[in-house]
């Protein structure tokens, strides 16, 4: 389990420590998605708690939960999806929380980013229109008020000659250009929590770097939390501090990006490790993971990664590891994952 | 070191389009690949690197002969590619196959995959029998790492490196010599990537393939490539030995993409970033095509175009003030 | 702006132009409205007489090239059964089938869209499967069959509604739902089809994750885009007002253009024929060019390429 983060206070003239709840706190959090012909789960109990201004990384491949979870904790799956557990954020639970309730969250506290620029904006509308929208939702600015403020947010984001920008159509401006704007947009409700849902993998190389420069700006002026869904680990390293593997639906090590890098304990992590080729050093052939990631509705009895694992045991496949806590920060869910000072079986 | 298997000596591919919206516009020259030369041999690969709208894919379809050139020349095995269409060309062509960024796209999603593989046999009309051609196609499956109870599976029953295999297989059914990889594992997961990549380094060995291997992840590139080429508004702006290019780039444009990549450790090194986006491939600035987002242009940029120059350790980079600084020749 | 609509209005003009000439020699190579008009067994020589009175005895490049002229200088020819002016036999008409038409047009309208809307919002529902087979029904089914169905049941069965003739609002009601509900399943479909794409859209997605409540996410960025494609149909739907009715107003015997034209043809009254088919080929070609006006003004991407 995460253990929340102990900070001195000071009471009654005396220090004491205190146990200061999360930002956010998802617990056994479940998503099933009904297909019509089967109930498919594709969360499988979610545990991950989020600190204030803490920049944290959710990795893994297509399908392994990263922007399920969070699409489901801000209630955005549609009504074939059934969620459950809890999400605590400011002493309220989501899951399951009347419509208004999370229309004033979305947006305002926890704002969201996604995949594809261009596409996440509406084409008919101007990016100024958009733009004062969410102020108007949000701050209740409208008007020259309104246009004022979304300039400035445009400027903010970096985009030159923001007034007459805010006449443009969406499909007039490039995609990094859009990126911006769904930025400024987040920005909008100056909200607590962004969660950047893959933002740059749409975009080439040198507009990604542009736009992880931007968060990184926006993060050290605003002390917002930053969750950032990414397949690529690399992206994840330069821009948080802790990393969430997730599999199949679930988190299979959380640790800070140090630790991931340096002693990951779960055998995934690692196969992820030296998947990946380098840009500089000699050449290695690369060693990669067989198999495939298994089918929701086709998940092994014990550990999903099980059937891909190079050190898989009989117990590995009897049943579903538990979390445990390898470091004080650092979880992760294998049988073989133990303290590095224990006579561990791994070690 | 042996013959080309390829010369590309100035591709140009050229569009008209009409400029200032759907309506009235002017007619216009989007210039897609403006002279792109390279050479490739037997067995090795050229990567070819840059950012969408560089050239990259018009690059492989011209290599592939799906399009028409504008002008330049293409030579396999030394003789100079035919009129597309006529026979010879037919023949020559079966020596260069393609595999596709996205495998589900690429195949028949209504057809068996063993019958997709056989296909081109019977287009081309190779081998005489249904069984013979069926033996050839097993053979093919097994090489690329699948087992004879794929033949008879859907596309869709197949996972996305199970389906690129496919493809592979299907590409390489006709013996060909040069294989032309248009982001080849862009659309597979990260564990999935290495195992395709590994692969077409097994076949490269086996067979001695040649592959143009175009991506967008420069750390791949690096992995299977034995020189790279990067792109800009196209034109070819560096190119050389992957290690050299990439430890050390020379050309500004290079060094902007190489650092652009999140390296997956915590060594934070200074990032450089470029400003704005590429121009329209319509509205080529003048002189260096790159000089807009240069950090180092200086006038002189804005008047000449550079051309590629070779440099003292081999690499050809098409930068002014490149050359100067490492002292090309 | 200007030299856009210049051109369309060229590629208009140019479509009636082929359409009509197309009509003139069909007709002219499939009959001979001499034989048709005058009986049979007319004698010989009046039958030249009528063939040289309204030139037909003329060669047909010849015939066809003062129609040209003709037409250029607003003269249509004249019914050759009536000898009255063909454009003054099919204007009379117009209101006539424009008072079935129109309503039913509405009806297309008033019904469709909001069942198409409505079935995207609830998909897979009973609501919208129940409103699919509605629209399959209505859309699969001929005119005719549907006509004679409403005439059995509420004609004959309950007596309620006349089933055929013109003599005042109660005639009309028929044929104005025979024509809404087919033009209504097409445009439920359509629009729900529609929806569902736009709906799938991440920019609704998004719009959700900004906090807007799923009502104004619906009204205000689902439903201008889902117009855009919905538009296209509803236009084409303009350009049958005048010709669409063909069908029902032969079953329900409502004096309209179209039963004018079932008789023309039978009668190979060729200048009255011509006529209806130019106003049919205008009809259809304006609502063209309107609704690629409407299209650029609610699609801004028709309006400028990207920069």
């Amino acid at each position: 389990m995460y253990c929340p983060a102990q900070r001195q206070c000071v009471w009654k003239g005396r220090s004491i420590s205190v146990i200061s709840p999360p930002l956010i706190d998802i617990r056994g959090l479940t998503v099933d998605f009904d297909a019509g012909h089967r109930v498919v789960r594709v969360l499988h109990g979610v545990d991950l708690a989020i600190e204030s201004g803490e920049a944290v990384g959710l990795v893994g491949e297509s399908g392994s939960g990263k922007s399920v979870t969070w699409l489901a904790a801000l209630g955005l799956l549609g009504g074939r999806a059934r969620v459950k557990g809890a999400v605590t954020f400011e002493g309220r639970n989501l899951v399951g929380a009347p419509a208004h309730e999370l229309e004033a969250v979305r947006g305002a506290r926890i704002a969201m980013i996604f995949q594809d620029p261009a596409s996440s904006l509406n084409p008919v509308y101007r990016i100024g229109r958009q733009l004062c929208e969410a102020l108007a939702l949000h701050r209740g600015l409208t008007g020259q008020a309104a246009l004022a403020e979304a300039a400035r947010l445009l400027d903010r984001v970096g985009i030159a000659d923001a007034a007459r920008r805010l006449r443009d159509f969406p499909h007039e401006l490039s995609g990094g250009m859009n990126q911006r704007v769904m930025i400024a947009m987040a920005l909008s409700g100056q909200p607590q929590i962004l969660i950047a849902d893959e933002p740059t993998t749409a975009l080439d190389a040198t507009i990604q770097a542009q736009i992880l420069e931007l968060l990184q700006e926006i993060r050290r002026d605003s002390a917002m939390a930053l969750v950032l869904i990414s397949h690529d680990l690399g992206v994840v390293a330069e821009n948080t501090d802790r990393v969430c593997v997730m599999y199949a639906g679930r988190i299979v090590e959380d640790a800070p990006i140090d630790a991931i890098f340096d002693r990951p304990a779960h055998p995934y992590t690692s196969g992820l490790l030296a998947a990946l080729p380098e840009l500089e050093g000699p050449r290695r052939r690369l060693v990669a993971i067989p198999g495939v990631v298994p089918e929701p509705w086709n998940l092994p009895p014990g550990c999903s990664f099980a059937p891909r694992c190079g050190e898989v045991t009989a117990a590995c496949e009897a049943s579903l590891p538990p979390t445990v806590q390898v470091e004080s920060r650092h979880r992760a869910a294998c049988l073989r994952a133990r303290r590095p000072h224990e006579p561990g079986i791994g070690a | 070191m042996s013959q080309p298997l390829l010369e590309a000596s100035q591709l140009t591919r050229h569009y008209k389009v009409r400029r200032g919206g759907r309506l009235f516009g002017h007619a216009a020259t989007l210039r897609a690949v403006d002279g792109v030369s390279f050479t490739l041999r037997p067995g090795r690969t050229l990567g070819l690197v840059g950012e969408s709208g560089c050239g990259k894919t018009t690059t492989a379809r011209l290599v592939l002969g799906l399009l028409p050139l504008t002008s330049g020349e293409m030579r396999l095995d030394g003789e100079t590619l035919p009129k597309a269409g006529s026979t010879r060309w037919r023949e020559l062509r079966r020596t260069v196959q393609m595999v596709y960024q996205d495998p589900l796209a690429a195949l028949d999603r209504r057809i068996a995959v063993g019958r997709q593989v056989m296909e081109p046999l019977a287009i081309h009309g190779i081998g005489t029998s249904t069984v013979e051609r069926r033996d050839k196609a097993m053979a093919i499956l097994e090489s690329v790492g699948l087992q004879a109870h794929h033949f008879v599976r859907y596309p869709h029953e197949l996972s996305g490196g199970q389906r690129q295999r496919i493809v592979l297989a299907r590409a390489l059914i006709l013996e060909p010599r040069l294989l032309v990889c248009d982001e080849p594992i862009s659309a597979l997961d990260v564990s999935i990537q290495a195992q395709v990549v590994n692969l077409l380094l097994d076949l490269q060995a086996k067979m001695g393939l040649a592959y143009l291997f175009i991506s967008h992840d420069l750390r791949m590139v690096r992995q299977v490539s034995h020189e790279v080429a990067v792109m800009y508004l196209g034109r070819i702006v560096e190119r050389g030995d992957p290690d050299r290019l990439f430890s050390a780039p020379t050309h500004p444009y290079t060094q902007a993409l190489v650092s652009a990549i999140p390296v997956a450790a915590r060594q934070r090194r200074q990032r450089l970033i470029l400003k704005g986006d590429p121009p329209n491939p319509v509205n080529v600035p003048t002189g260096c095509a790159f000089h807009e987002r240069c950090p180092i242009a200086v006038a002189h940029c804005r008047a000449e175009t550079p051309l590629l120059r070779p440099l003292a350790d081999g690499r050809e980079v098409a930068c002014h003030l490149a050359a100067a600084s490492v002292g090309g020749l | 702006m200007i030299g856009y609509l210049a051109q369309r209005l060229l590629r208009a003009l140019l479509t009636i132009f082929l359409v009509v000439t197309f009509a003139f020699f069909v007709l002219r190579l499939s009959g001979d409205p001499a034989l048709l008009i005058m009986s049979v067994d007319a004698p010989p020589e009046s039958i030249a007489a009528f063939r040289k009175s309204w030139g037909l005895d003329q060669p047909i490049w010849m015939q066809y090239l003062a129609y040209v002229v003709h037409a250029l200088t607003g003269d249509l020819g004249n019914s050759m059964r009536d000898g009255r002016p063909a454009i003054q036999l099919v204007l009379e008409r117009v209101p006539s089938t424009l008072a079935i038409t129109l309503p039913a047009f509405a009806l297309k309208i008033a019904i469709g869209v909001p069942a198409g809307i409505y079935a995207a919002l609830r998909r897979n529902s009973f609501a919208d499967r129940l409103t699919m087979l509605f629209s399959v029904a209505g859309f699969t089914m001929p005119s005719f069959v549907l006509a004679l169905l409403l005439v059995l049941v509420f004609s004959v069965k309950l007596g309620w509604l006349p089933s055929s003739g013109s003599d005042g609002l109660a005639n009309a009601i028929l044929p104005i739902v025979t024509l809404g509900a087919a033009g209504a399943a097409i445009l439920a479909r359509f629009t729900r089809s529609a929806m569902l794409e736009v709906l799938g859209q991440p920019y609704i997605r998004a719009a959700s994750a900004k906090g807007l409540s799923w009502r104004r996410v619906v009204t205000e960025h689902a439903l201008p885009n889902a117009a855009i494609p919905t538009t296209t149909i509803i236009g084409f739907m303009v350009g049958t007002l005048i010709a669409g009715a063909v069908v029902v107003e032969s079953v329900f015997a409502w004096p309209g253009i179209g039963r004018l034209l079932v008789v023309a043809v039978a009668n190979r009254d060729l200048a009255v024929v011509q006529t209806i088919l130019l106003l049919v080929a205008m009809t259809m070609v304006t609502s063209n060019i309107v609704v690629d006006l409407v299209y650029g003004w609610i699609d801004p991407r028709m309006r400028t390429a990207p920069k």
